[in-house]
C-alpha cells in the first residue's frame, strides 16, 4: 500500500496532539520493531507524517528508512524512502533533489512493476513540476498517473491521494472544471484540497465560497498543523481582497501568512505572499516596505530559483530523459531480441521441416530407385525367362521329334514295303507279260496289265505317303514358319496320331492300346498352321496314350486301352476331341494342367510344357479353345475348337 | 500239298501284295492266303480255321493287339499242333526280335520285306511239315 492513502486521511483525522501522539507512537514502534523490514515501513509511515508538518525532520526520517532498506536490500522501502525525500525536498523547494529522488523512485517501483507505487510517484513529480510553475511538464506526469490508473484498471478507491494531488495541478494550470472534477473525487476534503476548492472559486469570480473554504482550510490546516496549507489559504484570501481592491484585507492576510514563519519550510508560499506585499506596497506607494517585501522576493526567488537550481533540474531532467530514453532503447533491445529468438525459432522450425522433408524426399527418392532397379531386374528376368521359354519350346520339339523317330521309321518302312515289292512284283509281272504275248495269249496279257496297273497306281499312293511323313517330320522339326495354310484336319490329326502311337510303341513294347477314329466327312479345309496344330494335337495324343498305359499298368482284367480321335463341326467351328478311356483328371489338376511346367509325370518323363504349347498354339496361335472334360477313372476328353 | 498261311496285318494293302507276289505258288495251290486286318480278328479266324492254319504271319505294330500279343495267345490258345508264326515288322532291333523269340515266334522277319527270303522261309518250314 501507498502511502498517501492511508497516512493522509489518518492524518487529516488527527489534531495536531494526536498527530504528536501519532508519532510518538510510531516512534515506540520503531524502538520495539524485531523484524528490519516492519521498522523500515514504520519509518517510512513517519517520514509521511512529517512531510507536510514538518519536512526537514521527515528527510531525517527518510535517509533512516533508506539506509534500512537498502541495508537489507528491501527494494520497495527503498522506492519508498526515495519518494518521501522526493515529496519533502519539493515541499523545502530543492527542486533538483526533489527530482533526482522522484526519478529513482519512479523507476525503482517500474522495475518492480509497483503500479499503484508508480501511479503515485507520476503525481508526486507532477507535484515538484507544479510548484516550479512547470505546469505543462505536470501535466505529463498527471497524466501519465491517470493513464497508469485506467490502463491497470485501478479502483478509484485505491488511488483517492492521486486525485486530490492532481486536482491541484489542474487548478494550477486554470483548467478549473478538471481541477473541480479531481476535487470532487478525491473526497478527501483534508486542507490541501479545501484549499484548491477556494482557489478554483476565487479564478471563477465566487468570491463568497472562495473564501468559506479558504476558511475551512485554514481551520483543517490548523487542526492537523498542516502550515503548508495554511500559508496557501492566507495568500488565497489575500489575493481575493487584492482584486477586490481592498489593499488593507490583502495586507492584512498576508502578513497572517508571513507570520508562520515558512521561509525555511515552505518557501514558495511565502514567496507567493512576498511577491504580493511587494506589489501591494508598491500601488500604496509606499516604497520602503515594497523595497523590503521586492528584496525579500528576490532573495527567496533566488533561493528557489536560481540558475544554478534551473540548470540542475534541467540536467536532472535531461538525465531522466536520457535514463528513460536507455530504457526504451532496451526495451526496443529487448523486444528486438525476442523478435529475433522467435525467428530464429521460427527459422529452426523451417530448417527442421525442410530437412525432414528432404530427408522424406530423399528416401522415398532411394525407394523409387530401388523400384526401379527391381523393376529393370524382373524385367532382366521375364527377358531371359522368356528366351529360356523359346529355347525349351524348341527343345520341347526336338524332344518330340526324338519321340517320332521311331514311329516315323514305322511308318516310312510300311509304305516303303509296298513300294518296294509292288515294283518287283511289276517287275515280275512285265517279264510274265513278255512271255504271254509271246505265246499270244491276249486276255492273259489284259489280266496282267490291269494289275500292273493297279500295283503301280499303289507304288504311286505309298511313295506319296512316305513323302507325307518324311514332309510332316522335316516341318515339325524346323522352327514354326507361323505361315497359315488350308489344311485338312482328319488327315493331320490322323498322321499325328498314327506318328505318336508308333512313336511310343517303339519305346515301350508294352503298351499298346485301340485307336477309334471318327471323322466327320465334308470337314472344310482350315486355316491353320499345319504344323503347330500338329504338334498341339501330338501333346493330347501323348497324354491320352500317356493315361491309358498307366491304367494298362495296373493290370485291371478286362481293360482295353482305347484312344478316340473324333473331328466334327458345330456350328462355325471345328472340334477335334481326343478322348481316353484312363484314370480321368481330378478336377484341382484339371485347373491347373494347360499351366507351364505342371505335370503329373514322375521327374524326367514331363516337362510340363506339353499342354501350355496346345493351349498356347490353339488360344494364342488360332484364336481356338481347348476344353477339358474328365470323369475320374473313366475318362478323359480333350476338345479343341478352331474357327474355320 | 495245300498250306492255308493267315497273314495278319494292319495296313490293308498287305492283301494285294501277297497274292501278286504269291499268284504263281497260289495258282499252284501250293499256298492258300487267309488275311486279318487285327490281332483280334486273326485269333477270331483261327478260332474257326485252327486246323487248318499251319503258318501265320504276323505285323507286330498294329493297333489294338499286338503282334507279339497276339503271339502269347496263340502259343497260349494252341499247343497241338503248334502252329508256325513268324513275325514281320518295321522295327528290325534287337529288343522286338528278343520279345519276338522268348514269346515263341519261329522267324523274324523285316520290312520292306524280302519276299524271296519269305518263300525261302515258307518252303522251309511248310517243308518240314
Amino acid at each position: 500500500m501507498r502511502r498517501l492513502l492511508v497516512i493522509l486521511l489518518l492524518l487529516a483525522a488527527m489534531g495536531a496532539r494526536a498527530q504528536q501522539k501519532y508519532a510518538d507512537s510510531l516512534k515506540n514502534l520503531i524502538r520495539v520493531a524485531k523484524n528490519d523490514t516492519t521498522k523500515a515501513q514504520l519509518i517510512h509511515q513517519l517520514c509521511y507524517a512529517y512531510t507536510w508538518t514538518n519536512p526537514d525532520s521527515s528527510i531525517i526520517y527518510s535517509r533512516q528508512s533508506l539506509q534500512l532498506a537498502r541495508k537489507i536490500n528491501y527494494t520497495v522501502g527503498i522506492a519508498d524512502g526515495l519518494g518521501s525525500l522526493c515529496d519533502a525536498e519539493t515541499v523545502l523547494g530543492n527542486y533538483p533533489q526533489a527530482l533526482d529522488y522522484g526519478f529513482k523512485a519512479l523507476s525503482l517501483y517500474k522495475k518492480l512493476n509497483n503500479i499503484v507505487g508508480c501511479i503515485y510517484q507520476n503525481s508526486t513529480l507532477a507535484l515538484c513540476y507544479r510548484d516550479q510553475g512547470d505546469y505543462k511538464t505536470s501535466m505529463v506526469y498527471v497524466h501519465n498517473a491517470l493513464n497508469l490508473a485506467a490502463i491497470n484498471h485501478i479502483p478509484d478507491n485505491k488511488v483517492l491521494g492521486l486525485f486530490g494531488e492532481i486536482c491541484s495541478v489542474y487548478e494550477k494550470n486554470n483548467q478549473l472544471d478538471s481541477a473541480l472534477f479531481y476535487a470532487i473525487k478525491s473526497s478527501e476534503h483534508r486542507s490541501g484540497v479545501l484549499y484548491v476548492f477556494g482557489s478554483i472559486y476565487a479564478k471563477k469570480g465566487d468570491e463568497k465560497l472562495a473564501l468559506q473554504y479558504f476558511g475551512k482550510t485554514i481551520a483543517d490546516a490548523e487542526a492537523s498543523n498542516i502550515q503548508v496549507d495554511i500559508v496557501d489559504a492566507y495568500n488565497g484570501i489575500a489575493r481575493l481582497y487584492t482584486a477586490k481592491g481592498e489593499p488593507d484585507s490583502a495586507i492584512y492576510y498576508s502578513k497572517k501568512a508571513i507570520a508562520l514563519k515558512s521561509g525555511k519550510t515552505y518557501p514558495l508560499g511565502l514567496l507567493e505572499t512576498t511577491t504580493m506585499l511587494a506589489d501591494i506596497y508598491e500601488k500604496e506607494h509606499t516604497p520602503d516596505s515594497a523595497y523590503k517585501y521586492l528584496k525579500l522576493t528576490i532573495s527567496l526567488k533566488d533561493n528557489l530559483f536560481s540558475r544554478q537550481k534551473e540548470r540542475d533540474v534541467q540536467n536532472i531532467a535531461f538525465n531522466e530523459q536520457l535514463n528513460q530514453q536507455e530504457l526504451e532503447k532496451q526495451q526496443e533491445q529487448a523486444a528486438i531480441r525476442l523478435k529475433m529468438y522467435v525467428l530464429i525459432c521460427v527459422l529452426l522450425i523451417i530448417l527442421i521441416v525442410t530437412f525432414l522433408q528432404w530427408r522424406n524426399s530423399r528416401h522415398r527418392k532411394q525407394a523409387n530407385l530401388r523400384l526401379q532397379e527391381q523393376k529393370e531386374e524382373i524385367e532382366a528376368a521375364l527377358d531371359q525367362l522368356q528366351l529360356t521359354q523359346k529355347q525349351l519350346i524348341q527343345s520341347e520339339k526336338m524332344a518330340s521329334l526324338g519321340e517320332l523317330t521311331a514311329g516315323i521309321a514305322h511308318e516310312i518302312q510300311n509304305p516303303l514295303n509296298f513300294v518296294n515289292n509292288f515294283s518287283e512284283v511289276n517287275i515280275e509281272l512285265i517279264s510274265e507279260m513278255q512271255t504271254e504275248l509271246e505265246s499270244g495269249t491276249k486276255e492273259e496279257v489284259i489280266e496282267i496289265l490291269e494289275d500292273v496297273k493297279q500295283n503301280l497306281e499303289k507304288i504311286s499312293h505309298h511313295g506319296k505317303r512316305a513323302d507325307g511323313i518324311v514332309k510332316g517330320m522335316l516341318q515339325h522339326s524346323r522352327a514354326s514358319s507361323n505361315i497359315k495354310e488350308p489344311t485338312d484336319i482328319n488327315k493331320l490329326a490322323d498322321e499325328y496320331l498314327r506318328l505318336t502311337y508308333h512313336g511310343l510303341r517303339a519305346k515301350d513294347k508294352t503298351f499298346n492300346s485301340e485307336l477309334i477314329t471318327h471323322f466327320a466327312d465334308n470337314l472344310p479345309k482350315v486355316n491353320v498352321v499345319p504344323q503347330d496344330i500338329g504338334r498341339a494335337l501330338l501333346n493330347l495324343f501323348t497324354n491320352a496314350f500317356y493315361a491309358v498305359h498307366q491304367k494298362q499298368k495296373k493290370a485291371m482284367p478286362n481293360y482295353q486301352p482305347t484312344v478316340t480321335l473324333s473331328t466334327g463341326m458345330i456350328d462355325a467351328l471345328i472340334v477335334i476331341s481326343v478322348k481316353d478311356n484312363g484314370d480321368g483328371v481330378s478336377e484341382d489338376i484339371r485347373e491347373k494342367i494347360m499351366q507351364p511346367f505342371f505335370t503329373t509325370k514322375p521327374t524326367g518323363e514331363g516337362t510340363g510344357l506339353g499342354l501350355s504349347l496346345s493351349y498356347e498354339i490353339v488360344v494364342n496361335g488360332h484364336g481356338g479353345t481347348i476344353e477339358i472334360d474328365s470323369k475320374e477313372g473313366e475318362y478323359t476328353e480333350f476338345i479343341i475348337k478352331l474357327p474355320i | 500239298m495245300h498250306a492255308k498261311i493267315l497273314v495278319v496285318d494292319d495296313e490293308a494293302d498287305v492283301q494285294p501284295l501277297f497274292i501278286q507276289r504269291f499268284r504263281r505258288e497260289i495258282k499252284n495251290g501250293e499256298f492258300d492266303f487267309s488275311f486279318a486286318l487285327s490281332g483280334e480278328e486273326a485269333l477270331e479266324f483261327l478260332h474257326h480255321h485252327h486246323s487248318e492254319v499251319v503258318l501265320i504271319l504276323s505285323d507286330i505294330n498294329m493297333p489294338g493287339m499286338t503282334g507279339i500279343e497276339l503271339l502269347s495267345r496263340i502259343r497260349h490258345d494252341y499247343e497241338k499242333p503248334p502252329p508256325v508264326v513268324m513275325m514281320i515288322t518295321a522295327y528290325g532291333d534287337d529288343e522286338n526280335r528278343q520279345q519276338a523269340a522268348e514269346k515263341g515266334a519261329n522267324e523274324f522277319l523285316t520290312k520292306p520285306l524280302d519276299f524271296n527270303l519269305l518263300k525261302e522261309k515258307l518252303h522251309t518250314f511248310i517243308h518240314q511239315d
